[in-house]
């Protein structure tokens, strides 16, 4: 499911991409004037914005451009629909910094599949994870996002992080995080830490992207590590 | 100069593809069937895909399944250049994992827009890179260090994400409030513009220090800040 941000001024695009998007049970949120969009898209950032014609038109090709400015928009992308046929008015749009332009009346099918086209880019685009450690603060930042670690999490953390890629057995953890003697020691806590840490950081805790563990070897930090 | 690999059974449209294309700028390659493609692309990544559906052996669409298996390429823009025009057919192209779909027989103005649009997306993918080099400025997001002219500086974390987001917009003003949306983050319209030229002072301070290069960033009155190539 996706945010799509709609911006337009005409009911029957808004019937036409309301069909269009049922299926992929995105979430649609309507607009009618690109004035406040600025706040809207900061308390919200959507991942998608449609513009119909209706709109995109106003002030010459402003729009396009006005949303390109918008810091938050910046890597979302932006389908335009047009009524024109005319090749060299597609070209204008897009050079507007549209990603993609779809003539009207819309194929709702059609629209559809280029939605999952310029989604399925972005969420790419996406994908990569950065985290931001600040050592004698013990602050991490995920994605720009703070996290609240207790400690032992946050040295966890940063233990992972020493070695991006590398595998860290239970028992190596042990001596490292919790500084226990070589042997002893419960995997089990490291374990449970581990669980706690994912449930903090991860989208999705039970498919975990940053802090995996690669079965016999042990945990291991898949993410970009900026120190500050 | 982006390099574009075009894939059609029809030598014909091939040439002129790369005549045209040729003409804007775009370095381009030819491969006359799927096969050849993989062939090529493995020799060389294009910057971009302009790929026919319907040829002798391989066909376009197993050529699209096949990239977008292989985690070198599963983000190598594609667009689908094809007679095959019933909407089915958008959009199997389209769901196989092609970025865009045009049909024969195209308008040149359309086709190049949509490369255009194409390439200036997997741009932005790839704005991801750690280093980046803009006329004599280099900056190393992984370190924070900035070199120009064979010296190098180190930045603070604000220096950093500043420069960084102002060679991320090169040859654009950016407007303090902007900056301060796009760098500190603030709710728009909010925030002070001394901070912002408080920041810009110390990178100045910084860069231009020791550099024969004056006027790293450059004021643009009554707009903002500006950093060109």
């Amino acid at each position: 499911m996706a945010k799509i941000l709609f911006l337009h001024r005409d009911q029957a695009a808004y019937d036409s991409v309301s069909i269009a998007v049922s299926p992929d049970n995105h979430m649609l949120i309507s607009m009618n004037t690109i004035d406040g969009i600025q706040e809207t898209v900061y308390r919200n950032t959507p991942d998608m914005i449609i513009v119909d014609a209706s709109i995109l038109f106003n002030h010459g090709l402003n729009t396009a451009r006005q949303l390109r400015a918008i810091p938050r928009l910046e890597g979302v992308p932006i389908l335009a629909l047009t009524s024109t046929r005319a090749a060299s008015e597609i070209a204008q749009v897009l050079d507007a910094g549209c990603d993609d332009c779809v003539r009207k009346p819309v194929v709702e099918r059609e629209l559809a599949a280029r939605m999952r086209a310029l989604l399925r880019r972005h969420k790419q685009a996406d994908t990569q994870v950065i985290l931001q450690l600040n050592h004698d603060h013990h602050i991490v930042y995920l994605n720009g996002r703070r996290l609240d670690l207790t400690r032992t999490e946050y040295d966890l953390l940063e233990t992972l992080c020493l070695a991006p890629g590398e595998h860290f057995s239970p028992q190596a953890l042990l001596e490292q995080v919790w500084q226990y003697p070589a042997g002893k020691g419960d995997p089990a806590l490291v374990r449970n830490h581990v669980r706690n840490l994912r449930r903090k950081l991860e989208d999705d805790p039970d498919r975990p992207r940053v802090v995996q563990c690669l079965q016999g070897r042990g945990y291991t930090i898949n993410a970009v590590i900026e120190r500050w | 100069m982006p390099y574009i690999l075009a894939v059609d059974d029809e030598a014909d449209l091939l040439g002129t593809l790369s005549r045209l294309l040729g003409r804007e700028g775009y370095e381009m390659g030819e491969a006359t069937s799927g096969e050849q493609a993989l062939m090529k692309i493995n020799q060389r990544r294009p910057d971009l895909l302009i790929l026919d559906v319907m040829m002798p052996g391989m066909d376009g669409i197993s050529v699209c399944k096949q990239l977008r298996v292989d985690n070198r390429y599963v983000d190598l823009p594609i667009l689908f250049l094809t007679a095959k025009n019933s909407t089915d057919d958008v959009v199997a192209g389209l769901d196989v994992g092609g970025d865009d779909y045009i049909m024969k027989p195209f308008e040149v103005a359309e086709l190049s827009a949509r490369v255009r649009a194409l390439l200036r997306r997997g741009q932005r993918d790839s704005e991801k890179n750690p280093v980046l080099e803009i006329g004599a400025i280099r900056l190393d997001s992984d370190t924070y260090q900035v070199e120009i002219n064979g010296v190098v500086t180190q930045l603070t974390a604000t220096e950093h994400r500043l420069l960084r987001y102002m060679m991320e917009h090169p040859n654009q003003a950016l407007s303090p409030q902007r900056l301060l949306e796009a760098v500190w983050d603030y709710p728009p319209r909010t925030g002070d513009p001394d901070l912002v030229r408080a920041h810009v002072r110390n990178l100045r301070a910084k860069l231009e220090k020791e550099s024969s290069q004056t006027h790293v960033i450059r004021t643009i009155h009554g707009v903002g800040y500006m950093i060109s190539n």
